[in-house]
């Protein structure tokens, strides 16, 4: 059985930048991620057969991650779950069982670092769980990485700027935005606390203002619009 | 629907090969590096499966393999995430079939 000090689940930024810290200090480490490709859903990737020549600085700051990691030596099995961590058989360490091409089915490891990300949290109402409701990060995905339309006319509802930002990019892409139900009553004012956090993150404040007042704005409509039965 | 033009953020792109998958009996063309679900709402088929207890309808929903809720079955095998499954040429895919208007 392969042996580790250090797995880590997730190759996302976060993951991919643990590992590497990790090996960086001489640390022996092995990379599990469910996907085809490292990046996770903030540098998700489009898949293989699929070719663009996007230039954008997100893209430019996912392709260095990817080189640092190509150029570590950071063992990545990608394509592969994770379903069950067990206690080892030394005292002190995990064995992890994994399912993949290419993976062992266990890797004996002594510290894990779970990196395996967030998604949508989704407030129920009658009928969410009916064909035609999605999550944001779904319709995000689907125009992104497989350009491909949720559909013709949609509304977004919920909170936060990833709201606005899916907005916008469907409008781009040709779904009529029939309005964006942002369920807090104040988001700016709300956001305020938060102002020191973005400094120096000037590529997303210029992609803010785009969507909220740019000529592909969507209409939105205030919490008091937006009551359902 | 699938989107053809390229905007500021979304570059021009160029998709994989031509393939054809066979949905619920009927031959359609995709491309490589498609996923199930993309195919399927290409087509415009929403409904890909019904819960196991309920009956009611359901579809894509996470697109990112968490929720389950976009099981089909392919070439056979029931039960695959349709949003975690590329498709191939000559891929059999059913569906939980649409419901009459």
């Amino acid at each position: 059985m392969d042996e580790v000090e250090l797995v880590v689940v997730g190759a996302g930024p976060a993951g991919i930048e643990s590992a590497l810290i990790a090996s960086q200090a001489g640390v022996e480490v092995i990379l599990i991620d469910t996907s085809p490709k490292p990046g996770g859903q903030y540098f998700k990737q489009l898949p293989e057969p699929f070719k663009s020549d996007d230039r954008s600085d997100h893209q430019d700051k996912a392709q260095r991650l990817f080189q640092r990691l190509g150029s570590s030596s950071i063992r990545v099995f990608n394509d592969t779950l994770v379903w069950g961590i067990f206690e080892g058989t030394k005292p002190g360490s995990w064995c992890l069982a994994l399912y993949g091409p290419g993976a062992p089915q266990r890797v004996n490891s002594r510290a894990i670092v779970l990196a395996t990300g967030a998604f949508d949290c989704s407030i129920p109402f009658p009928g969410w769980d009916l064909p035609g409701v999605i999550t944001a990060g779904a319709a995000l995905t689907m125009v992104k990485n497989q350009r491909v339309l949720p559909g013709k006319r949609v509304v977004l509802s919920g909170t936060g700027p990833l709201l606005f930002a899916s907005a916008a990019l469907l409008v781009q892409a040709g779904a009529e935005v029939v309005g964006v139900c942002e369920s807090s009553a104040n988001l700016l004012r709300r956001g305020l606390p938060y102002l020191p956090a973005v400094w120096g993150q000037w590529g997303r404040m210029r992609s803010g203002p785009r969507s909220l007042w740019g000529r592909e704005r969507p209409r939105v409509l205030h919490p008091t619009h937006c009551r359902t039965n | 629907m699938r989107i053809t033009k390229s905007t500021s953020d979304l570059p021009a792109l160029r998709r994989g090969k031509t393939i054809e998958v066979t949905i619920d009996g009927r031959k359609v063309q995709a491309f490589e590096g498609e996923l199930v679900s993309t195919v399927l709402l290409a087509e415009g088929i929403s409904i890909f499966g019904r819960k196991h207890t309920t009956g009611r309808p359901s579809g894509i929903y996470c697109g990112m393999g968490v929720c389950y809720e976009c099981l089909v079955t392919i070439n056979g095998t029931t039960n695959i995430r349709a949003c975690q499954t590329f498709a191939v040429d000559r891929m059999v895919i059913e569906t939980a079939g649409q419901v009459k208007p």
